[in-house]
């Protein structure tokens, strides 16, 4: 059977499958951490102990998004990192336009307020939908 | 930096004028609101006029990707911004659970663009000396 990942329609090499093995480990064994945790905080008092659960469940997140990026680096070539790093680029660039335009608008004249927890999550969401974008155009067929 | 590009000089002239920009919008901007209190339309006409100078350096950092000829400069350049967006996206997460969870103050997102550029100057440093460059 034929795995896919995002734009890589090969099939998987033995490099490939032990990266995505690695992969699955680690998100799983991250998003148990964080459910853990989570679990942990609701029933926590507030003080040194639970700062440092939080520091946890904040790195178990931020190590998430990496496992994440290193299985998508790890299964392309040259010229489809050089595509991810611009699609990463525009993202980022977007989104903090974004959120500078919505702080001002939240700051002068009473806009919803921007939760920070959102800007990572925004920041993911648009590397997702302009990767889409600047893959499509510099696709083979669009040559 | 005697060894600077035309393309990163028009880049720091571009980006001088932005910022000049930048403070002449927030106190234009302050100066408004601080008359009294606008229709919503207006008010968020004029609250957005401070990020249009954000907005543009946005595009200014697009535009020297675009110039520089220099492929070692453009790289770490390029290696700096990732960095500095990995850095954000990492404090912006622990922040946001530790204002969750910890009740540490929150932070309000005009400052998330002035961390991402923070971390993209810190990173250049090291990035430059680990490749072996001379543009200090």
């Amino acid at each position: 059977m034929e795995i896919t990942i995002f734009t890589c329609r090969s099939p998987l090499s033995e490099a490939d499958r032990r990266a995505v093995i690695r992969y699955r480990r680690w998100s799983a064994g991250l998003f148990l951490l964080f459910l853990g945790v989570n679990y942990l905080l609701e029933h926590q008092q507030a003080g040194h102990a639970k700062t440092a659960l939080a520091l946890v469940t904040g790195t178990s997140f931020f190590a998430f998004c990496v496992a994440i990026a290193r299985l998508v680096m790890s299964r392309l070539d040259e010229f489809q990192r050089v595509l991810m790093t611009r699609s990463f680029l525009w993202a980022t660039f977007i989104t903090m336009g974004l959120v500078s335009v919505w702080s001002y608008w939240e700051e002068f004249a009473g806009g919803v307020h921007l939760p920070l927890l959102d800007v990572p999550v925004a920041l993911i969401v648009m590397t997702a939908v302009v990767k889409v974008v600047v893959f499509r155009q510099n696709s083979p067929g669009e040559e | 930096m005697g060894s600077r590009s035309p393309a990163a000089r028009r880049f720091l002239r571009r980006v001088a004028i932005a910022s000049g920009a930048y403070v002449v919008t927030v106190f234009f901007t302050l100066h408004i609101f601080r008359r009294g209190p606008l229709h919503l339309p207006e008010a968020i006409g004029v609250a957005i006029v401070p990020s249009l100078p954000i907005l543009a350096v946005i595009a200014i950092v697009g535009l020297y990707l675009k110039e520089e000829t220099d492929e070692f400069k453009r790289e770490i350049f390029i290696q700096s911004l990732l960095w500095g967006s990995g850095l954000t996206l990492a404090l912006t997460s622990f922040w946001s659970f530790l204002h969750l969870f910890a009740h540490v103050p929150g932070v309000d997102g005009f400052h998330v663009f002035a961390m991402f550029w923070i971390f993209v100057a810190i990173s250049a440093f090291p990035l430059a000396r680990y490749y072996g460059g001379s543009d200090e």
